[in-house]
């Protein structure tokens, strides 16, 4: 399938997370968060969306996404860079089923980053 | 003339270009790149659609950024912003029925509830140094939008 993968900045996490998408046979286009618009999954015929989340305002933008696109969106969240998910937030995303939400690079368990790529290997089969 | 056009509807921007072939045409789809554009150049007109999606979320927090994507009426702080710099000749320009949105409404009492010719040039404002219409559309017959009639009634 044809995933959008959305990130505020670009590193090595970034490649990462494209190797993932690979390696579960996903074509992938990249996008910057700054120039992403929801128009652009169908312009670009998406079928689902990857966004990073390292800071409380990706929690926010993830919000914008939700409300504005319905592919389904997979928010790999780096806990280890931030404060956990502000309740308003996790009260607003509850009603968005197209929404998953990934608690990763939590080094205590990382439970989180297996689900992630199961879901990304099982994505579309 | 050297015309900037802030519209994100691709069938709108494509009249522009077909209407202004024989002037300077800068076009671009959203605030933040219309904000760029208005601090970094001068132009002789600026006409701006209303509602755009993709405001700026250079300053956004976790708050602000919930909103980035939601169409919201970016074309009045624009046309204010391309007055502050003594633009001579501005217009937000509304596809938008006045049934359909409430924004869309609020235009009524500033020119009228639909395009009108006669009484367009009548609904000018002055701001600083620039003259400033704040229109429903007229429509060619193909369903774009005529930014000429609205360039000639900002000349007149």
């Amino acid at each position: 399938m044809k995933a959008g993968l959305i990130s505020t900045t670009e590193d090595a996490l970034m490649t990462v997370w494209a190797l993932l998408l690979r390696a579960a046979q996903h074509e992938i286009r990249t996008y910057r968060s700054s120039v992403f618009t929801p128009a652009t999954v169908q312009k670009d015929s998406l079928d689902f969306l990857v966004f990073e989340g390292r800071s409380a305002s990706d929690d926010g933008y993830l919000i914008g996404l939700a409300r504005n696109s319905d592919v389904p969106i997979l928010y790999p969240r780096a806990v280890k860079f931030f404060e956990p998910m502000s309740l308003e937030d996790r009260e607003e995303l509850v009603q968005y089923g197209h929404v998953e939400i990934f608690n990763i690079l939590d080094l205590d368990k990382e439970e989180g980053l297996h689900k992630f790529v199961s879901r990304l290997n099982g994505f579309g089969k | 003339m050297k015309i900037l056009i802030i519209e994100d509807t691709e069938m709108h921007m494509q009249s522009a270009r077909d209407q202004f072939m024989d002037h300077t045409l800068e076009i671009v789809p959203a605030y933040e790149a219309a904000e760029i554009c208005l601090q970094q150049n001068t132009y002789d007109v600026v006409l701006s659609d209303l509602m755009m999606p993709q405001g700026g979320n250079n300053v956004m927090g976790p708050k602000g950024m919930r909103y980035i994507f939601d169409l919201l009426p970016y074309g009045f702080p624009l046309i204010l912003l391309a007055a502050k710099k003594n633009t001579s000749y501005i217009a937000l320009v509304t596809d938008v029925n006045h049934h359909d949105h409430p924004m869309s409404a609020c235009i009524d009492p500033l020119s009228s509830a639909y395009w009108n010719e006669e009484d367009s040039p009548s609904s000018l404002l002055r701001i600083n140094n620039s003259r400033v219409g704040i229109f429903h559309a007229s429509f060619l017959p193909d369903g774009r939008k005529d930014w000429n009639k609205v360039l000639e009634v900002l000349l007149k």
